[in-house]
């Protein structure tokens, strides 16, 4: 049955793929701190976004995210001496190679992750992950979707809000810092208030519709096809050989004490393939559809 | 035997001196449409929450409440929730869930169907409904009409057998309202569902009712077919009753001829009736002067001059050159379709947000120089949503804070204004349990308490009982002679054909057609009284029911 008029490619497999995939590879962002498997999760981040919507969603937050990438990698070597390599002092506090390298990456890795996610939220939508834990956790994912509407819904409501205080004279420039502190809070208690009411409201309509009475069910079935059970196959083998090489020490580069130099092997290369191609997987499932159509289309 | 069956019943509230319903019996039958109204806080939310077992508030019940035979509480449960649907009037905070697709479907993931009966329905519901086109957006983006119908298509997914609707337009605009009321009268006649909704709109729901029950303080006062329900209204001893009569139906009432035709209600009727009676002869043709000489003459208070707005770089504009002058001591208002930009115009005024291009200026000051306090000297805004301004625990200490940071040191105004607008009763409680129509009052005492030289109204008259919207024309009047300049934005022309002196419409980002308000009615086709609808053709001046009666000279 098709869900939603976008899904097509990798948003159109089973649920279970695409959440086993994003588990993995995020956790993949933790995990290794060789830079070119950083660099390899940080191309294949921003492709992964290009291959499902142009890159829209992640072009309304990119610029957030650099900001705190960079924070981030700036901030290391300010607060951190750790490291041999002296480069100069600032402010009577040695700033080392090793610790501006490692803040750069560690942004590299949250920038990837926060990225990554820009790409869960849009192949994972709320009703994939209610459909994945309803049955195993429901309360628990019925109570996290709810959350979820409610966190743009209050941020629309506290901006309505802020507009009437504003008019009626409250957070003027040049206030005192405790005026604005109490008219904050004044808005917050509203903000509050006012919820609260309309959850009321919510509940009752929820009662009266029968939520609580008995198992939950649900609206979307999802049956393992052949393509899900193939490219569940792919990413078994791709995934075990990615962790096991893991435990293995492959894909690690410690920073500290002093740099090293780049670890590079033959093993090493072995590992990196099966990470690339579990990497790549939905990259390459996109882009096939992409090629049938453009093919499909040339013969129309 | 009756579907409903609600005998002596009697209900109070924990903590409640008075019972908010004392004695109401009256029986339902299947596939009855039973029209359930009085004035607000008469008891029709607390009586409709009654029938089913699931939203019945907490308190002492007395008397019986029977379903088909049997008490509601010994009703099997999921039965209970699938025959008996709830519609409530909020469109907003009656949704759970994040799209329509997911919304539509909740009812019967929590009964637990199966996904192949889900689709099913899906597949009969959704086409019914005319949804496919937004079926898989966010509800946020929806209009209130459209929510509204959401909230019923996912009750019906249940396929109940009794649909009770707690005022479910009184939120809308008036082109969802009857979107809505004509769905609701689709799925009475193709599906003989029971209904019982309240409802004030009685111009549109009362030729669909089969039974009316009428509430005043608790009390069923009228229980039966709707025939002679009006004219009982009219010559009854309560004369604020007589507002819910539809203005056709008063015209009918007020002249007293033909008594043995029906009672017409709408405009084909009322033509048919005016016919019939001998009334279709031409009326005094004397024609307004356009502009009445005083608004023409009184200085500018507020003047827009060529705004330019929208609300990101590559979104449609909102407002486009858009010019309009306000005049001191005058009532405008100020129509226009559903997302026309009606209330994004009131946000540039009031300084929420800035045009891009253009200039506001009050009494020749432009508002760019003033600060937010010398603004709120010269407007209060009333929001459409009175809970946006409650930030204390009772209505006092709102006020009072207001008091100190606008008006401190003017003795006795805070006393004036509460009487002026008489909301001394509920000083002490908090303002989220009064009713809209308080809410109403306060915020507009919060906006005076500035002294402000306009008053800026965002659709004030929405979800008013006709009792309590005639109660809040008399207070506009009042707050006109204490020199005020009122500026409303509004879908109730009804309302502003009585009230407001001049009228003008926002369309296509402009503001276009400003004239007195009889000659903007009276030059419109669609945009106008009912009254006009009707009588326009031999009475080209009238557009309220008084004006009828004159030129008639009855």
């Amino acid at each position: 049955m098709v869900r939603n008029r976008s899904e097509s490619g990798f948003s159109a497999l089973h649920p279970a793929v695409s959440f086993l995939y994003f588990v993995v590879v995020i956790t993949a962002c933790l995990l290794f701190k060789h830079p070119l498997y950083l660099y390899t999760l940080f191309m294949v981040a921003i492709l992964l976004n290009w291959t499902i919507d142009g890159g829209k969603a992640l072009h309304k937050s990119i610029k957030g995210y650099v900001f705190m990438a960079l924070i981030i990698a700036l901030a290391n070597p300010l607060f951190s001496s750790r490291g041999a390599t002296i480069l100069f002092y600032l402010f009577d506090r040695p700033v080392t190679l090793e610790a501006i390298v490692y803040g750069v990456q560690f942004g590299f890795s949250l920038f990837s992750i926060l990225v990554l996610f820009v790409a869960y939220n849009l192949i994972v939508t709320y009703d994939k992950f209610l459909y994945l834990f309803g049955s195993i956790v429901p309360r628990t994912s019925f109570v996290v979707i709810v959350t979820i509407r409610f966190i743009p819904l209050l941020k629309r409501r506290l901006q309505d809000i802020m507009a009437i205080q504003k008019v009626q004279g409250a957070f003027q420039e040049g206030g005192k810092k405790k005026r604005h502190l109490k008219e904050g809070m004044a808005t917050l208690h509203t903000l509050v208030t006012w919820s609260l009411e309309e959850a009321l409201m919510t509940a009752s309509s929820m009662r009266a519709r029968g939520y609580g009475v008995g198992k939950r069910s649900s609206a979307i079935r999802y049956a393992l096809d052949e393509r899900d059970v193939i490219i569940l196959s792919i990413m078994a083998i791709a995934g075990t050989l990615l962790f096991i090489g893991a435990f293995g020490g492959m894909g690690q580069y410690e920073v500290y004490p002093q740099l090293q130099e780049i670890p590079f092997s033959a093993r090493m290369l072995f590992h990196y393939s099966s990470f690339l191609i579990f990497l790549l997987i939905p990259i390459i499932v996109n882009g096939k559809v992409w090629l049938e159509w453009r093919f499909i289309r040339s013969k129309m | 035997m009756a579907l409903y069956q609600i005998e002596n019943v009697t209900f109070a509230y924990p903590n409640a001196t008075k019972a908010s319903l004392a004695q109401v019996s009256f029986n339902v039958e299947e596939g009855d449409f039973v029209l359930l109204c009085g004035p607000s806080g008469s008891g029709k939310t607390t009586l409709l929450r009654q029938l089913k077992h699931e939203v019945q508030p907490e308190g002492a019940l007395e008397g019986t409440i029977l379903y088909k035979g049997n008490l509601l509480a010994d009703i099997d449960q999921t039965a209970s929730i699938e025959e008996i649907g709830f519609v409530f009037q909020d469109p907003d905070n009656q949704i759970v869930m994040h799209t329509v697709w997911q919304e539509l479907t909740f009812s019967m993931e929590n009964l637990g169907y199966t996904t192949t009966q889900i689709e099913r329905r899906m597949g009969e519901l959704v086409p019914f409904f005319g949804m496919e086109e937004w079926l898989f957006r966010e509800i946020h983006e929806l209009s209130g009409g459209q929510k509204q119908l959401v909230n019923l298509a996912s009750v019906m997914a249940l396929q109940p057998k009794v649909l009770l609707l707690d005022e479910p337009t009184a939120q809308l605009d008036p082109i969802g309202a009857k979107a809505f009321l004509q769905m609701l009268h689709r799925i009475h006649e193709e599906l003989a569902v029971t209904i019982i909704m309240s409802e004030h709109r009685l111009e549109e729901v009362y030729p669909y009712a089969s039974t009316v029950v009428m509430l005043q303080n608790g009390r069923c006062t009228y229980a039966g077919t709707p025939g002679p329900f009006l004219e009982q209204l009219w010559h009854g001893e309560h004369r604020e009753l007589q507002h819910y009569i539809p203005s056709i139906a008063q015209l009918f009432l007020s002249t007293n001829v033909m008594d043995d035709l029906p009672l017409p209600l709408t405009v084909k009727q009322g033509k048919q009736w005016i016919r019939k009676a001998g009334k279709d002869k031409k009326g005094e043709c004397e024609l307004f002067d356009g502009e009445s000489g005083l608004v023409n003459d009184a200085e500018v208070l507020l003047q827009c001059r060529k705004l330019h707005f929208q609300y990101a770089e590559h979104t449609p504009k909102v407002l486009k050159e858009l010019s309009l002058s306000i005049r001191q001591g005058e009532f405008f208002t100020l129509f226009g379709g559903n997302g026309s930009g009606k209330s994004t115009l009131l946000h540039n005024i009031v300084g929420i947000v800035t045009p891009q291009r253009g200039k506001i200026s009050f009494a020749g000051k432009s508002m760019k120089k003033m600060s937010a306090k010398e603004r709120s000297k010269w407007i209060g805004y009333v929001a459409q949503n009175p809970a946006l301004y409650f930030t204390k625990e009772t209505v006092r200490e709102q006020l009072v804070e207001r008091y100190e940071s606008v008006a401190q040191g003017q003795e006795g105004k805070l006393e004036e204004l509460i009487q002026v607008l008489s909301i001394a009763d509920v000083l002490d409680r908090h303002p989220f349990d009064i009713s809209g129509g308080e809410q109403q009052k306060v915020v507009i005492a919060l906006a005076l308490l500035a002294d402000p030289a306009l008053l800026i109204l965002d659709e004030p008259t929405k979800g008013l009982d006709p009792y309590s919207k005639q109660q809040f024309a008399l207070l506009l009047e009042r707050l006109r002679g204490l020199g005020k300049t009122i500026f409303m934005v509004s879908h109730d022309i009804e309302f502003a054909a009585q009230y407001a002196t001049r009228c003008g419409m926002l369309f296509n980002g402009k503001v276009i057609s400003v004239e007195e308000t009889k000659s903007f009615l009276r030059d419109n086709y669609f945009y106008t009284t009912m009254i006009h609808r009707t009588v326009g053709e031999w009475l080209p001046n009238a557009v309220t029911v008084e004006d009828a009666l004159a030129q008639w000279g009855t």
